[in-house]
């Protein structure tokens, strides 16, 4: 393959090398990582690398065996216009030698396709399919025809969700591969609704979104397929109540560990918004939410003050305040409603005092927040003997601060003194 | 307004009398017009047949319907269609391929087995939903039939080579590959009843072929020519020499994955099987440089070996085979990790060299060097090279070969140097405006 030569000169090289890859497919059901390796080609060896269930591909071959791949596949797909051109010529005189169960090449790009009988295209197109989302998992034609070939029943949910965690191991920020994995489990979820099943697709879907976020930081898709699993399975009648109840709280711990590792990952932050909504539907009465919501704004607030200049905790905070104030007031003004005369009953008073007493107290708080960020942030700064990234996140912080004061007043029409 | 009814009716009945006499009717008489359609494909026939009501006539003619190839419609065809084409056809019809019509099932093969009745040649590969059904009515009906294949029809069992054996004397040609419920029985009562057997063909993974069936065949079948046992893991050497000492026409023997083979086997071929061209045995790792030696001596009309993963071998069997072999063409040595640039010298010397060897494989053969591809430079016919995980092989090496040998096509791990072509057809890049302005 040393000179340049006819365009199909890697023809017969991007075969070997789809066949070296059918065959680690085959030999390891258990492969948990792919990747490629930038290697320019050197020696005579083959580019798959297959080693202790992990498997790469030497960088040179990737555009020789991408381009092969989508040539072969796009011919074999019917009624289409890409590439097509010479295609039906040579389908009525293109020779086999199927050998081996391997296909011989000769002739060119079209013959491998030509003479393949049904069940043997559908496995071509399967493999190459299978390669082209490796390489590229935004090509969404491959995607698509996996679907297909899903509903006819040619592959097993079991493989395919591997296939996909496999993908999600090079590029786990591909929305595609996201897309994919929740049609499936949509899909697997209307046909069994068996018990054990269930918790055991969510375990495994939740890990899976948990392997990809942790991967590439601020990872929305991941993010969002969990909150999409999250909810589906929290309003599915198919998922017990007491199962729902463990979701809720393994959750909760796996968000309160992630939360404190990652503090400016707004995607997490938004997991843990939609978690802390559903655990407030669970609240008989508006006491309950209170405290849950106080806690939470008390580890906010720790956070704060501890990382000062990160933008997604005042985010955090504020969706925190947006979701508990209104539910205050509306309370109290429901109570306001009922008792057009005066209070008669020590104990409404004291629920009408409490609702009013727990706004004034958050009120507070944040007075409080924000006027200690200013007064030990001012001082930082003026502060010759600290180093400029700390003046940096120091100036953030009290920005943030101003913003949030203004937030506040825009929102609640609390007035904070920010000066 | 009446007027131009009529006239419209005056026309119409024109056009049916132009028909039976445009031009190219009356100029060729019918007999000719038949022979015309004789030449012309499916597709082409079909479309003649939509002309006129005399074309229609004369293109469906069962006497254009001898051979019938439907694979390229193998997703189209129904087990309707073939009901109606065996009708059309009749008598004439005597080949016919159905290979990869999976739809087609007993029902329309037992109207096809009945109507044509002059069948010799049936292709029925993938067609899985046939049954033993199928083959007793072609037993019934079809005396004639010489070439069947079943590849791949999973649901055949034995009653079906019973049927066959009792009612298709002339069988030549059998294919039964990956159909593994038949068990030895079947061949028994097979090769009882078809003992003008030519071609046998019985390819598996793990298959049921044992020395029982081998010795079936060689005591009824002497005409044998043609056999591949693959996958055949059970089989031992006592088979293949009784095969070898009663079908001494053998030409082609596949024996790949029958691992418990050993030289023996080798001997027999060598003493019994002097027209041997073909011998494909990968996997069969017992094999050793003594058998080579002696089916090199005898066997001297090999013309394809494939010897993947005869670990055993060294450069000995190369140099037996290119003294013994003068009309060795392909030579398959991969993973015969003894060969060394010795062997391929001796090879490169020999008199099949010159003229005959087109393909060699010798990828993972780790002690190859660049020196082996200057000794294969007078090989002028040769066209294709393999050399995958030949990690000694240089780029500067297969250069020099192609200096040589402008036309070979050398398989090796190398980018080649050219940029692939871009992806994703030619979309336009610009949009029409731009390109008028």
């Amino acid at each position: 393959m040393g000179d340049a030569r006819d365009p199909d000169e890697f023809f017969d090289l991007a075969e070997k090398i789809i066949q070296n890859i059918n065959t680690v497919f085959e030999k390891d059901g258990s492969l948990d990582e792919f990747d490629i390796v930038p290697v320019e080609s050197q020696s005579n060896r083959s580019p798959v690398i297959h080693v202790n269930h992990k498997l790469a591909l030497e960088s040179w071959c990737v555009p020789f065996l991408y381009s092969h791949s989508f040539k072969c596949f796009t011919q074999l797909l019917p009624n289409r216009k890409v590439s097509a051109g010479n295609h039906k010529n040579q389908h009525r005189n293109g020779s086999t030698s199927v050998r081996n169960g391997s296909i011989g090449s000769h002739e060119g790009h079209t013959f491998v396709n030509s003479r393949l009988t049904e069940g043997d295209r559908t496995e071509r197109k399967l493999n190459l399919s299978r390669i082209l989302i490796l390489l590229n998992p935004d090509l969404t034609l491959a995607w698509n025809y996996r679907r297909e070939a899903f509903i006819q029943c040619c592959m097993q949910f079991q493989h395919e969700l591997h296939l996909v965690s496999l993908v999600a191991s090079r590029k786990p920020k591909s929305s595609e591969v996201f897309m994919y994995r929740k049609w499936l489990v949509k899909h697997i979820l209307n046909e069994d609704l068996k018990g054990d099943n269930i918790e055991q697709i969510f375990t495994r879907e939740m890990q899976a979104a948990g392997k990809a976020a942790e991967a590439y930081f601020s990872n929305y898709h991941a993010w969002d397929y969990r909150r999409w699993l999250l909810e589906t399975f929290l309003g599915g009648s198919f998922c017990p109540d007491e199962f729902k109840l463990t979701i809720l709280n393994s959750e909760k711990n796996c968000s309160d560990n992630w939360v404190e590792r990652h503090i400016s990952d707004h995607s997490g932050f938004h997991y843990r918004q939609k978690l802390l909504s559903q655990m407030s539907l669970l609240e008989c009465n508006v006491n309950g939410v209170f405290q849950l919501f106080t806690k939470e704004l008390e580890n906010n607030l720790s956070l704060v003050m501890r990382f000062p200049g990160h933008e997604a905790l005042w985010y955090h905070r504020r969706f925190l305040l947006q979701f508990l104030v209104p539910k205050l007031q509306m309370e109290l003004t429901e109570n306001l409603n009922n008792h057009h005369q005066p209070m008669e009953t020590n104990w409404e008073c004291e629920v009408w005092q409490c609702c009013e007493d727990k706004i004034q107290y958050l009120k507070k708080k944040e007075e409080d927040l924000v006027k200690s960020i200013l007064t030990v942030n001012a001082s930082l700064v003026d502060d010759a003997s600290v180093n400029f990234i700390t003046k940096d996140s120091s100036n953030l912080s009290i920005l943030y601060s101003q913003k949030h004061a203004k937030w506040l007043f825009m929102m609640f029409e609390w007035i904070i003194d920010n000066n | 307004m009446k007027n131009s009814q009529h006239n419209n009716h005056v026309r119409s009945k024109n056009r049916n009398t132009v028909e039976e006499e445009s031009l190219i009717n009356q100029k060729l008489p019918k007999e000719l017009l038949l022979r015309i359609f004789s030449f012309l494909d499916v597709v082409a026939l079909c479309r003649c047949a939509q002309v006129s009501k005399c074309w229609n006539l004369l293109a469906l003619d069962g006497s254009n319907w001898k051979k019938i190839d439907l694979f390229d419609f193998q997703t189209d065809i129904e087990g309707a269609v073939v009901e109606n084409i065996a009708r059309r056809a009749g008598g004439f019809l005597k080949k016919l391929s159905l290979r990869g019509c999976q739809s087609v099932g007993d029902s329309a093969l037992k109207t096809f087995s009945q109507q044509c009745h002059n069948i010799e040649d049936l292709n029925l590969e993938m067609c899985k939903r046939i049954t033993d059904i199928t083959c007793i009515c072609l037993s019934r009906n079809g005396r004639k039939l010489q070439k069947l294949d079943l590849e791949s029809c999973s649901n055949i069992t034995d009653e079906s080579l019973k049927a066959l054996g009792e009612g298709c004397p002339n069988l030549v040609h059998i294919n039964i590959s990956w159909c593994d419920i038949i068990t030895e029985r079947g061949i028994s009562c097979l090769s009882r009843g078809c003992s003008k057997l030519q071609t046998f063909i019985a390819k598996s993974r793990d298959s049921f072929i044992d020395n029982e069936c081998i010795s079936h065949l060689a005591n009824n079948c002497p005409l044998l020519e043609v056999v591949n046992v693959r996958g055949a893991m059970a089989l031992t050497d006592d088979a293949i020499l009784r095969l070898a000492q009663s079908c001494p026409n053998i030409h082609y023997l596949c024996i790949t994955g029958c691992c418990n083979l050993t030289d023996s086997t080798l001997l027999a071929l060598a003493q019994y099987c002097h027209k041997l061209s073909t011998l494909e045995a990968t996997n069969c790792s017992q094999f050793t440089d003594n058998g080579f030696q002696a089916l090199a001596k005898n066997c001297h009309y090999l013309e394809k070996m494939d010897l993947e993963d005869c670990v055993l071998i060294t450069d000995n069997t190369l140099t037996y085979l290119a003294s013994g072999c003068p009309r060795l063409e392909q030579l398959t040595l991969s993973h015969c990790e003894l060969i060394t640039d010795d062997g391929i010298r001796q090879l490169g010397m020999a008199p099949c060299a010159a003229e005959h060897l087109t393909i060699l494989e010798l990828d993972n053969c780790p002690l190859i060097t660049d020196a082996s591809l200057e000794h294969l430079v007078a090989c002028h016919n040769l066209q294709r090279i393999e050399l995958y995980d030949c990690q000694l092989i240089t780029r500067a090496g297969i250069r020099r070969l192609r200096n040589h040998l402008p036309n070979i096509r050398v398989h090796a791990y190398f980018a080649p140097m050219t940029p692939p072509p871009p992806v994703g057809g030619s979309r336009q890049r610009y949009c029409r405006c731009c390109v008028i302005l």
